[in-house]
Protein backbone atom coordinates (compact mmCIF):
# COMPACT_ATOMS: atom_id res chain seq x y z
CA UNK A 1 0.00 0.00 0.00
CA UNK A 2 1.54 3.30 -0.87
CA UNK A 3 2.29 5.82 1.67
CA UNK A 4 1.41 9.75 1.69
CA UNK A 5 2.92 11.91 4.29
CA UNK A 6 0.63 14.65 4.67
CA UNK A 7 2.31 17.99 6.74
CA UNK A 8 0.27 20.78 7.62
CA UNK A 9 -0.07 22.90 10.92
CA UNK A 10 -3.71 22.93 10.96
CA UNK A 11 -5.01 19.75 12.68
CA UNK A 12 -8.73 19.71 10.77
CA UNK A 13 -6.78 19.82 7.16
CA UNK A 14 -4.76 17.31 8.35
CA UNK A 15 -7.98 15.06 9.50
CA UNK A 16 -9.55 15.90 5.70
CA UNK A 17 -6.69 15.17 3.78
CA UNK A 18 -6.18 11.83 5.81
CA UNK A 19 -10.21 10.69 5.71
CA UNK A 20 -9.87 11.78 1.80
CA UNK A 21 -6.80 9.59 0.86
CA UNK A 22 -7.17 6.43 3.53
CA UNK A 23 -10.95 5.68 1.48
CA UNK A 24 -8.76 5.46 -1.52
CA UNK A 25 -6.64 3.05 0.12
CA UNK A 26 -3.55 5.11 0.86
CA UNK A 27 -1.30 4.70 4.06
CA UNK A 28 -1.35 7.80 5.40
CA UNK A 29 1.22 9.51 7.70
CA UNK A 30 1.05 13.30 9.33
CA UNK A 31 3.25 15.93 10.75
CA UNK A 32 2.18 19.43 11.82
CA UNK A 33 5.68 21.21 11.74
CA UNK A 34 8.96 21.12 9.56
CA UNK A 35 10.96 19.26 12.49
CA UNK A 36 8.33 16.55 12.75
CA UNK A 37 8.36 16.84 8.57
CA UNK A 38 11.97 15.98 8.78
CA UNK A 39 11.45 12.93 11.53
CA UNK A 40 8.74 11.52 9.70
CA UNK A 41 10.66 10.96 6.16
CA UNK A 42 13.16 9.47 7.46
CA UNK A 43 10.67 6.69 9.59
CA UNK A 44 8.14 6.49 7.68
CA UNK A 45 9.57 6.84 3.84
CA UNK A 46 6.58 7.90 2.48
CA UNK A 47 5.87 7.39 -1.54
CA UNK A 48 4.58 10.84 -1.75
CA UNK A 49 4.52 14.35 0.49
CA UNK A 50 1.99 16.72 0.22
CA UNK A 51 3.31 19.91 1.93
CA UNK A 52 1.39 23.18 3.28
CA UNK A 53 3.43 25.87 2.04
CA UNK A 54 2.73 28.51 5.19
CA UNK A 55 2.87 26.70 8.86
CA UNK A 56 4.96 28.79 11.37
CA UNK A 57 6.70 30.50 8.66
CA UNK A 58 5.04 32.24 5.28
CA UNK A 59 7.19 29.91 3.40
CA UNK A 60 7.53 26.84 5.24
CA UNK A 61 6.88 24.74 2.95
CA UNK A 62 9.24 25.60 0.68
CA UNK A 63 12.21 25.54 3.19
CA UNK A 64 11.09 21.96 3.90
CA UNK A 65 11.07 21.15 0.05
CA UNK A 66 14.68 22.23 -0.42
CA UNK A 67 15.91 21.18 2.64
CA UNK A 68 14.48 17.37 1.40
CA UNK A 69 15.57 17.78 -2.13
CA UNK A 70 19.32 19.22 -0.22
CA UNK A 71 19.49 15.44 1.15
CA UNK A 72 18.54 14.17 -1.96
CA UNK A 73 15.51 12.63 -1.81
CA UNK A 74 13.32 12.29 -4.94
CA UNK A 75 10.00 11.46 -3.10
CA UNK A 76 7.22 13.35 -5.24
CA UNK A 77 6.63 16.73 -3.48
CA UNK A 78 3.00 18.09 -3.85
CA UNK A 79 2.37 21.42 -2.40
CA UNK A 80 -0.84 22.41 -1.34
CA UNK A 81 -1.10 26.17 -1.11
CA UNK A 82 -3.48 29.27 -0.54
CA UNK A 83 -0.82 31.43 -0.99
CA UNK A 84 -1.06 32.61 -4.24
CA UNK A 85 -4.65 33.93 -3.63
CA UNK A 86 -3.42 36.12 -0.92
CA UNK A 87 -0.29 37.39 -2.32
CA UNK A 88 -1.47 37.28 -6.48
CA UNK A 89 1.77 35.75 -7.01
CA UNK A 90 1.44 32.36 -9.34
CA UNK A 91 3.85 29.35 -8.27
CA UNK A 92 4.86 27.15 -11.06
CA UNK A 93 7.50 24.46 -10.94
CA UNK A 94 10.83 25.65 -10.74
CA UNK A 95 13.73 23.28 -9.84
CA UNK A 96 15.35 26.07 -8.11
CA UNK A 97 13.00 28.34 -6.19
CA UNK A 98 10.64 25.24 -5.30
CA UNK A 99 11.87 22.10 -6.17
CA UNK A 100 8.26 20.36 -5.85
CA UNK A 101 6.28 18.24 -8.50
CA UNK A 102 2.96 20.01 -8.28
CA UNK A 103 0.89 22.48 -6.76
CA UNK A 104 -2.88 22.13 -5.69
CA UNK A 105 -4.70 25.65 -4.33
CA UNK A 106 -6.17 25.18 -1.28
CA UNK A 107 -8.89 24.60 -0.57
CA UNK A 108 -8.94 21.41 -3.20
CA UNK A 109 -11.99 19.01 -4.12
CA UNK A 110 -11.34 15.56 -2.90
CA UNK A 111 -11.60 14.38 -6.47
CA UNK A 112 -9.39 16.79 -7.52
CA UNK A 113 -6.56 15.84 -4.97
CA UNK A 114 -6.97 12.15 -5.41
CA UNK A 115 -6.35 12.46 -9.03
CA UNK A 116 -3.06 14.60 -8.31
CA UNK A 117 -2.04 11.61 -5.92
CA UNK A 118 -2.98 8.94 -8.10
CA UNK A 119 -0.47 10.41 -10.95
CA UNK A 120 2.68 9.86 -8.98
CA UNK A 121 1.30 7.05 -7.05
CA UNK A 122 0.51 3.28 -8.45
CA UNK A 123 -1.33 1.12 -5.89
CA UNK B 1 28.00 62.69 16.13
CA UNK B 2 25.90 62.41 12.77
CA UNK B 3 27.17 64.39 9.93
CA UNK B 4 25.25 66.15 7.62
CA UNK B 5 26.71 67.49 3.77
CA UNK B 6 26.00 70.90 3.25
CA UNK B 7 26.53 72.74 0.18
CA UNK B 8 26.99 76.21 0.28
CA UNK B 9 26.57 78.07 -4.13
CA UNK B 10 27.92 81.19 -3.90
CA UNK B 11 30.00 83.26 -6.18
CA UNK B 12 31.85 85.00 -4.43
CA UNK B 13 34.77 83.31 -2.93
CA UNK B 14 35.07 85.11 0.46
CA UNK B 15 31.25 84.52 0.61
CA UNK B 16 31.93 80.66 0.95
CA UNK B 17 34.87 80.95 3.19
CA UNK B 18 32.81 82.93 5.51
CA UNK B 19 30.03 80.86 5.62
CA UNK B 20 32.53 77.93 5.83
CA UNK B 21 34.88 79.04 8.72
CA UNK B 22 31.04 79.83 10.89
CA UNK B 23 30.32 76.00 10.03
CA UNK B 24 33.18 74.07 10.18
CA UNK B 25 32.68 73.47 14.16
CA UNK B 26 29.38 73.77 14.66
CA UNK B 27 27.10 71.12 15.90
CA UNK B 28 23.41 70.87 16.09
CA UNK B 29 22.12 69.12 19.28
CA UNK B 30 17.85 68.13 19.53
CA UNK B 31 16.21 67.35 21.95
CA UNK B 32 14.26 64.04 20.82
CA UNK B 33 17.79 63.21 18.42
CA UNK B 34 20.66 60.77 20.35
CA UNK B 35 23.24 61.99 18.33
CA UNK B 36 24.27 65.85 18.08
CA UNK B 37 24.46 67.01 14.05
CA UNK B 38 27.79 68.17 12.56
CA UNK B 39 28.38 69.56 8.84
CA UNK B 40 30.24 68.31 5.63
CA UNK B 41 30.44 71.17 4.03
CA UNK B 42 31.35 71.60 0.03
CA UNK B 43 30.96 74.12 -2.02
CA UNK B 44 30.30 75.69 -5.54
CA UNK B 45 31.15 78.60 -7.28
CA UNK B 46 28.73 78.54 -9.82
CA UNK B 47 25.13 76.71 -10.63
CA UNK B 48 26.39 74.06 -13.10
CA UNK B 49 28.96 73.50 -10.60
CA UNK B 50 26.23 73.22 -7.93
CA UNK B 51 24.38 71.22 -10.10
CA UNK B 52 27.46 68.50 -11.04
CA UNK B 53 27.95 68.19 -7.04
CA UNK B 54 24.35 67.31 -6.51
CA UNK B 55 24.14 65.09 -9.06
CA UNK B 56 27.14 63.40 -8.23
CA UNK B 57 26.53 63.17 -4.60
CA UNK B 58 23.65 64.76 -2.63
CA UNK B 59 23.70 67.21 0.08
CA UNK B 60 21.42 67.35 2.79
CA UNK B 61 21.20 70.85 3.21
CA UNK B 62 22.21 73.50 0.63
CA UNK B 63 22.82 77.25 1.14
CA UNK B 64 22.17 78.47 -1.97
CA UNK B 65 22.72 82.20 -3.40
CA UNK B 66 19.66 83.67 -5.29
CA UNK B 67 22.02 85.97 -7.62
CA UNK B 68 24.26 83.16 -9.93
CA UNK B 69 25.92 84.01 -13.45
CA UNK B 70 24.42 81.64 -15.41
CA UNK B 71 22.59 78.95 -14.15
CA UNK B 72 20.34 81.27 -11.79
CA UNK B 73 20.09 79.83 -8.37
CA UNK B 74 16.12 79.35 -8.96
CA UNK B 75 17.00 77.05 -11.74
CA UNK B 76 19.16 75.18 -9.57
CA UNK B 77 15.85 74.80 -6.77
CA UNK B 78 13.78 74.22 -9.79
CA UNK B 79 16.17 71.10 -10.41
CA UNK B 80 15.95 69.72 -6.91
CA UNK B 81 12.29 70.15 -6.41
CA UNK B 82 11.56 68.28 -10.05
CA UNK B 83 13.58 65.56 -8.97
CA UNK B 84 11.94 65.57 -5.79
CA UNK B 85 15.54 65.28 -4.16
CA UNK B 86 15.74 65.19 -0.42
CA UNK B 87 17.55 67.98 -0.23
CA UNK B 88 16.46 71.39 2.57
CA UNK B 89 17.39 74.52 0.38
CA UNK B 90 18.16 77.89 2.26
CA UNK B 91 18.33 80.70 -0.20
CA UNK B 92 20.68 83.45 0.14
CA UNK B 93 19.23 86.56 -1.35
CA UNK B 94 21.14 89.88 -1.28
CA UNK B 95 18.47 92.65 0.00
CA UNK B 96 15.75 90.14 0.66
CA UNK B 97 12.53 91.39 -1.21
CA UNK B 98 9.16 90.08 -0.55
CA UNK B 99 9.17 89.39 -4.06
CA UNK B 100 12.34 86.93 -4.23
CA UNK B 101 10.82 85.59 -0.51
CA UNK B 102 8.00 84.60 -2.25
CA UNK B 103 9.14 83.34 -5.54
CA UNK B 104 11.33 81.48 -3.86
CA UNK B 105 9.15 79.69 -1.74
CA UNK B 106 7.37 79.07 -4.75
CA UNK B 107 9.81 77.05 -5.71
CA UNK B 108 10.57 75.21 -2.62
CA UNK B 109 13.01 76.89 -0.76
CA UNK B 110 12.86 76.53 3.33
CA UNK B 111 14.14 79.23 4.38
CA UNK B 112 16.02 82.80 3.45
CA UNK B 113 19.03 84.32 4.70
CA UNK B 114 19.57 88.12 3.71
CA UNK B 115 22.94 89.44 2.73
CA UNK B 116 25.01 90.68 4.91
CA UNK B 117 24.58 88.01 7.97
CA UNK B 118 26.61 87.88 10.93
CA UNK B 119 27.34 84.26 11.50
CA UNK B 120 25.25 83.79 14.51
CA UNK B 121 22.50 84.17 11.99
CA UNK B 122 23.94 81.86 9.71
CA UNK B 123 24.62 79.19 12.87
CA UNK B 124 20.60 79.97 13.54
CA UNK B 125 19.45 79.47 10.12
CA UNK B 126 21.54 76.29 9.92
CA UNK B 127 19.96 75.41 13.27
CA UNK B 128 15.87 76.12 12.15
CA UNK B 129 16.82 74.30 9.00
CA UNK B 130 18.52 71.07 10.74
CA UNK B 131 16.13 70.57 12.78
CA UNK B 132 13.17 70.94 10.14
CA UNK B 133 15.12 68.17 7.69
CA UNK B 134 15.44 65.95 10.89
CA UNK B 135 12.05 66.16 12.01
CA UNK B 136 10.80 65.48 8.49
CA UNK B 137 13.00 62.13 7.78
CA UNK B 138 12.01 60.93 11.29
CA UNK B 139 8.33 61.02 10.09
CA UNK B 140 8.91 59.50 6.95
CA UNK B 141 10.48 56.73 8.55
CA UNK B 142 7.97 56.42 11.14
CA UNK B 143 5.39 56.35 8.26
CA UNK B 144 7.12 53.48 6.37
CA UNK B 145 7.75 51.69 9.46
CA UNK B 146 3.91 51.53 10.16
CA UNK B 147 3.20 50.84 6.66
CA UNK B 148 5.05 47.80 6.84
CA UNK B 149 3.72 46.55 10.45
CA UNK B 150 0.53 47.33 8.83
CA UNK B 151 1.34 45.23 5.85
CA UNK B 152 2.43 42.46 7.84
CA UNK B 153 -0.55 42.69 10.06
CA UNK B 154 -3.01 42.02 7.40
CA UNK B 155 -1.21 39.37 5.63
CA UNK B 156 -0.94 37.12 8.85
CA UNK B 157 -4.71 38.54 9.34
CA UNK B 158 -5.67 36.86 6.09
CA UNK B 159 -4.10 34.33 6.54
CA UNK B 160 -5.42 33.40 9.91
CA UNK B 161 -8.76 34.12 8.33
CA UNK B 162 -8.14 31.94 6.01
CA UNK B 163 -7.35 29.03 7.62
CA UNK B 164 -10.63 27.75 9.53
CA UNK B 165 -12.51 29.14 5.92
CA UNK B 166 -10.67 26.44 4.53
CA UNK B 167 -10.82 23.31 7.02
CA UNK B 168 -14.49 24.38 7.42
CA UNK B 169 -14.57 24.30 3.21
CA UNK B 170 -12.11 20.35 3.37
CA UNK B 171 -15.15 19.11 6.20
CA UNK B 172 -17.98 20.45 4.06
CA UNK B 173 -16.38 19.42 0.27
CA UNK B 174 -15.56 15.55 2.04
CA UNK B 175 -19.38 15.72 2.95
CA UNK B 176 -20.50 16.53 -0.52
CA UNK B 177 -18.42 14.10 -2.16
CA UNK B 178 -19.52 11.30 0.83
CA UNK B 179 -15.74 10.52 1.11
CA UNK B 180 -16.84 8.91 4.73
CA UNK B 181 -19.99 6.54 3.55
CA UNK B 182 -23.84 7.13 3.31
CA UNK B 183 -24.20 7.18 7.00
CA UNK B 184 -24.81 10.12 8.31
CA UNK B 185 -23.26 9.54 11.55
CA UNK B 186 -19.68 9.18 10.29
CA UNK B 187 -19.90 13.07 9.53
CA UNK B 188 -20.55 14.42 13.06
CA UNK B 189 -16.89 15.09 14.49
CA UNK B 190 -16.12 17.07 10.74
CA UNK B 191 -19.39 18.62 11.51
CA UNK B 192 -18.92 19.12 15.36
CA UNK B 193 -15.16 20.44 14.08
CA UNK B 194 -16.38 22.91 11.38
CA UNK B 195 -18.81 24.62 13.93
CA UNK B 196 -15.65 24.62 16.75
CA UNK B 197 -14.02 26.46 13.82
CA UNK B 198 -16.25 29.14 12.85
CA UNK B 199 -16.56 29.69 16.82
CA UNK B 200 -12.82 30.43 16.69
CA UNK B 201 -13.27 32.52 13.55
CA UNK B 202 -16.22 34.61 15.19
CA UNK B 203 -14.29 34.83 18.73
CA UNK B 204 -10.99 36.40 16.02
CA UNK B 205 -13.34 39.22 14.45
CA UNK B 206 -14.32 40.32 17.94
CA UNK B 207 -10.62 40.48 19.17
CA UNK B 208 -9.64 42.43 15.72
CA UNK B 209 -12.19 44.57 16.53
CA UNK B 210 -11.26 45.31 20.31
CA UNK B 211 -7.80 45.37 19.05
CA UNK B 212 -8.06 47.78 15.76
CA UNK B 213 -10.61 50.20 18.14
CA UNK B 214 -7.79 50.53 20.52
CA UNK B 215 -5.28 51.19 17.67
CA UNK B 216 -6.84 53.93 16.05
CA UNK B 217 -7.66 55.94 19.28
CA UNK B 218 -11.72 55.41 17.34
CA UNK B 219 -12.69 54.46 20.59
CA UNK B 220 -13.48 57.13 22.87
CA UNK B 221 -12.08 56.88 26.17
CA UNK B 222 -13.80 57.12 29.01
CA UNK B 223 -11.74 57.38 32.30
CA UNK B 224 -13.62 57.44 35.57
CA UNK B 225 -13.02 55.69 39.04
CA UNK B 226 -13.35 51.84 38.26
CA UNK B 227 -13.40 49.51 40.97
CA UNK B 228 -10.97 46.49 39.98
CA UNK B 229 -12.55 44.05 42.53
CA UNK B 230 -15.96 44.33 40.80
CA UNK B 231 -14.15 44.38 37.05
CA UNK B 232 -12.49 40.84 38.53
CA UNK B 233 -15.67 39.29 39.46
CA UNK B 234 -17.42 40.03 36.30
CA UNK B 235 -14.72 38.46 34.10
CA UNK B 236 -14.95 35.60 36.37
CA UNK B 237 -18.42 35.19 36.21
CA UNK B 238 -18.18 34.99 32.37
CA UNK B 239 -15.61 32.51 31.94
CA UNK B 240 -17.68 30.31 34.53
CA UNK B 241 -20.01 27.88 32.65
CA UNK B 242 -16.50 27.16 30.73
CA UNK B 243 -14.99 26.78 33.61
CA UNK B 244 -17.66 24.23 35.50
CA UNK B 245 -17.58 22.19 32.04
CA UNK B 246 -13.76 21.29 32.69
CA UNK B 247 -14.19 21.40 36.60
CA UNK B 248 -11.90 24.51 36.69
CA UNK B 249 -12.27 26.60 40.18
CA UNK B 250 -11.80 30.27 40.02
CA UNK B 251 -10.41 32.32 43.40
CA UNK B 252 -10.71 35.93 43.61
CA UNK B 253 -8.30 37.44 46.19
CA UNK B 254 -8.76 41.44 46.55
CA UNK B 255 -9.36 44.03 48.79
CA UNK B 256 -12.77 45.44 49.61
CA UNK B 257 -11.93 48.26 46.56
CA UNK B 258 -9.64 48.67 44.55
CA UNK B 259 -10.43 51.65 42.83
CA UNK B 260 -8.08 53.42 39.81
CA UNK B 261 -8.62 56.13 37.26
CA UNK B 262 -9.60 53.63 34.05
CA UNK B 263 -11.42 53.46 30.91
CA UNK B 264 -13.78 50.34 31.95
CA UNK B 265 -14.15 48.69 28.63
CA UNK B 266 -10.50 48.41 28.65
CA UNK B 267 -10.04 47.05 32.15
CA UNK B 268 -13.06 44.70 30.66
CA UNK B 269 -10.74 43.12 27.96
CA UNK B 270 -7.80 42.94 30.35
CA UNK B 271 -9.25 40.80 32.51
CA UNK B 272 -10.93 38.54 30.57
CA UNK B 273 -8.36 37.60 28.64
CA UNK B 274 -6.51 36.94 31.76
CA UNK B 275 -9.42 34.91 33.00
CA UNK B 276 -10.39 32.76 29.43
CA UNK B 277 -6.75 31.92 29.21
CA UNK B 278 -6.15 30.41 32.34
CA UNK B 279 -9.42 28.21 32.23
CA UNK B 280 -8.19 27.31 28.47
CA UNK B 281 -5.39 26.24 29.08
CA UNK B 282 -5.80 24.61 32.34
CA UNK B 283 -5.56 20.93 32.85
CA UNK B 284 -9.28 19.63 34.01
CA UNK B 285 -10.31 20.28 37.54
CA UNK B 286 -7.72 22.54 37.69
CA UNK B 287 -7.34 26.07 39.52
CA UNK B 288 -7.52 29.49 39.14
CA UNK B 289 -5.86 32.15 41.81
CA UNK B 290 -6.94 35.95 40.44
CA UNK B 291 -5.46 38.22 42.80
CA UNK B 292 -5.70 41.67 42.85
CA UNK B 293 -3.11 44.20 44.67
CA UNK B 294 -2.63 47.88 44.84
CA UNK B 295 -0.23 50.10 46.59
CA UNK B 296 -0.43 54.23 46.15
CA UNK B 297 0.99 54.37 42.25
CA UNK B 298 0.35 50.70 40.94
CA UNK B 299 -2.55 47.97 40.99
CA UNK B 300 -1.18 44.63 40.30
CA UNK B 301 -3.64 41.73 38.59
CA UNK B 302 -1.42 38.35 39.16
CA UNK B 303 -3.51 35.31 37.33
CA UNK B 304 -1.82 32.14 38.61
CA UNK B 305 -3.11 28.81 36.46
CA UNK B 306 -2.19 25.28 37.14
CA UNK B 307 -2.47 24.66 33.13
CA UNK B 308 -0.24 23.09 30.43
CA UNK B 309 2.57 26.17 30.96
CA UNK B 310 4.62 27.78 28.49
CA UNK B 311 8.36 26.91 27.21
CA UNK B 312 10.69 29.92 27.60
CA UNK B 313 10.62 30.61 23.70
CA UNK B 314 6.85 29.90 24.04
CA UNK B 315 7.26 32.71 26.49
CA UNK B 316 9.19 34.76 24.59
CA UNK B 317 6.83 34.93 21.77
CA UNK B 318 3.24 35.27 23.86
CA UNK B 319 2.40 39.01 23.34
CA UNK B 320 2.87 39.08 19.89
CA UNK B 321 -0.07 39.72 17.35
CA UNK B 322 -1.62 36.14 16.04
CA UNK B 323 1.14 34.39 18.07
CA UNK B 324 -0.62 31.27 19.57
CA UNK B 325 1.42 28.28 20.73
CA UNK B 326 0.70 25.13 18.45
CA UNK B 327 1.47 21.95 20.00
CA UNK B 328 -0.47 19.05 20.57
CA UNK B 329 -1.94 20.26 23.74
CA UNK B 330 -3.16 23.45 22.27
CA UNK B 331 -4.83 22.29 19.28
CA UNK B 332 -8.28 22.12 20.43
CA UNK B 333 -8.21 24.95 22.41
CA UNK B 334 -9.82 27.82 20.20
CA UNK B 335 -8.03 31.03 20.25
CA UNK B 336 -7.49 34.23 17.79
CA UNK B 337 -3.48 34.72 18.74
CA UNK B 338 -4.74 38.69 19.69
CA UNK B 339 -6.18 38.35 23.10
CA UNK B 340 -2.37 38.99 25.04
CA UNK B 341 -0.99 40.97 22.44
CA UNK B 342 -4.29 43.20 23.01
CA UNK B 343 -3.69 43.27 27.28
CA UNK B 344 -0.13 43.93 26.79
CA UNK B 345 -0.78 47.02 24.41
CA UNK B 346 -3.26 48.01 26.59
CA UNK B 347 -1.72 47.91 29.81
CA UNK B 348 1.70 49.66 28.47
CA UNK B 349 0.26 52.29 25.81
CA UNK B 350 -2.56 53.53 28.07
CA UNK B 351 -1.50 52.49 31.94
CA UNK B 352 2.06 53.12 31.91
CA UNK B 353 2.67 49.35 33.15
CA UNK B 354 3.48 45.97 31.74
CA UNK B 355 2.60 42.28 31.47
CA UNK B 356 4.88 39.14 31.75
CA UNK B 357 4.52 36.02 32.07
CA UNK B 358 6.35 33.44 34.62
CA UNK B 359 5.86 30.00 33.25
CA UNK B 360 7.54 26.48 33.10
CA UNK B 361 5.81 23.31 30.83
CA UNK B 362 3.33 21.27 33.13
CA UNK B 363 3.79 23.67 36.15
CA UNK B 364 1.25 26.17 35.02
CA UNK B 365 1.43 30.02 34.08
CA UNK B 366 1.11 33.61 36.40
CA UNK B 367 0.23 36.49 34.29
CA UNK B 368 1.16 39.45 36.36
CA UNK B 369 -0.15 43.12 34.71
CA UNK B 370 0.42 46.30 36.57
CA UNK B 371 -1.23 49.44 36.07
CA UNK B 372 -0.60 52.99 36.77
CA UNK B 373 -3.48 53.75 39.28
CA UNK B 374 -3.43 57.35 38.08
CA UNK B 375 -3.98 58.19 34.38
CA UNK B 376 -1.91 61.90 33.66
CA UNK B 377 -4.58 64.45 32.13
CA UNK B 378 -4.99 64.30 29.24
CA UNK B 379 -4.71 60.77 28.93
CA UNK B 380 -6.53 60.28 25.67
CA UNK B 381 -3.44 59.56 23.79
CA UNK B 382 -1.21 56.76 24.27
CA UNK B 383 2.56 57.78 25.09
CA UNK B 384 4.26 55.43 22.45
CA UNK B 385 2.93 54.23 19.15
Amino acid sequence: MPKVLIVDDDPDIVDSLKLILSAEGYAVAAATSREECMRAVEKEQPDLIILDVMMEQPDDGFVVAQDLRRKGLKTPIIILSSIGHVTGYKYGKDSDMAPVDEFVAKPVAPADLVAKVKKFLRK
Amino acid sequence: MERLKLLVVDDEQPMREGVIRALRKYTVSLPYAEDDYGFELCEAGTGEEALELIEKAPPDLLLLDYKLPGIKGLDVLDYITQRQLDILTVMITAYASLETAVSATRYGAYDFLAKPFTPEELRSAVHKATKHLVLSRQARRLSEEKRRVRFQFISVLAHELKSPLAAVEGYLRIIQAKSAGETLAAYDTMVGRSITRLEGMRKMILDILDLTRIESGQKKRELAEVDLREVAQAAIETALPSAQERGVTIELHAPERAPLSADRGELDIILNNLVSNAVKYNRPDGRVDLTIETDEERATITCRDTGIGLSETEAQQLFREFVRIKNAKTKNILGSGLGLSTVKKLATEYYGGDVRVDSAPGAGSTFTVTLRRHQPAPAAAPESR
